[in-house]
């Protein structure tokens, strides 16, 4: 059984709903949401995710590419031409 | 500003200093050549009062991406000997250093790497990183190789992302 557990943000978005199709194939097996009482939503909450086919699994969890907030900042910076020389 | 290729008619080449000798000589003596054999692309960012006044370069190629140095997961991902572009040289004339100019180029670089594979596909950017650079690179998101904490690498689809709003 392979499982893994993810803090869910709102950049995981499309990773949810990536998961959801995988519980409909068959490649997830389960996912428990540990969701704070007071949220409505399931931002800021835990999955933890779990199926037996570990290479289909592994497959599965091909999640969307990170944020880096100095990447993110630089780029913005250059963007908006706030570096002059 | 904007960068523009290496012109050696145009471009003071001799007169550029980053303190590092290699970076240098790079500029000084091979750039040109390299271009002009279709190995490599410079690119300049000018002094625009004075655009015989080099403040930065990037030297562009591409190399071949190392699976096995790669984390198990990103090896399943590519095909093996697959290109990935590589930012070869980068470096800021020491008269505009601490202005966050190799910020912009290092962006600059990445913005030229995105529209490239948009027009021919590879996974990933490399990075071989001097002495007392790793930390830069690894602040905007390059992770190591196994075994090479000089050798980096951002994926592609890393890149899109951040450079997306």
């Amino acid at each position: 059984m392979q499982t893994i557990q993810l803090d869910v943000h709102s950049n995981h978005i499309d990773f949810l709903l990536s998961m959801l199709q995988n519980l409909k194939d068959g490649i997830i097996e389960n996912i428990i949401v540990d969701k704070p009482m007071a949220n409505t939503s399931i931002e800021n909450s835990t999955i933890r995710l779990s199926s037996i086919d570990t290479e289909r699994f592994l497959e599965a969890l091909d999640r969307p590419p990170k944020i880096y907030p100095k990447l993110k900042k630089a780029f913005k910076e250059y963007e908006n031409g706030q570096i002059k020389i | 500003m904007q960068t523009v290729p290496l012109d050696k008619k145009r471009h003071n080449r001799k007169a550029f200093d980053c303190e590092i000798t290699a970076l240098n000589d790079y500029l000084h003596s091979m750039a040109s050549q390299q271009a002009l054999k279709d190995n490599t692309r410079t690119y300049i960012l000018e002094n625009s009062e004075n655009p015989s006044d080099i403040v930065g370069y990037y030297t562009l190629t591409m190399t071949t991406i190392e699976l096995s140095k790669l984390p198990p997961k990103l090896q399943k991902k590519h095909f093996n000997n697959s290109s990935s572009a590589l930012i070869a040289r980068l470096a800021v004339d020491k008269k505009y250093k601490h202005r966050k100019i190799g910020s912009w180029l290092l962006i600059d670089a990445l913005k030229r790497v995105l529209n490239a594979s948009d027009i021919i596909a590879f996974p990933m950017v490399i990075v071989d990183a001097k002495d007392g650079v790793v930390e830069f690179y690894e602040k905007f998101g390059f992770s190591p190789f196994l075994n090479e904490e000089k050798k980096l690498y951002l994926p592609i689809a890393t890149i899109r992302a951040n450079f997306s709003d």
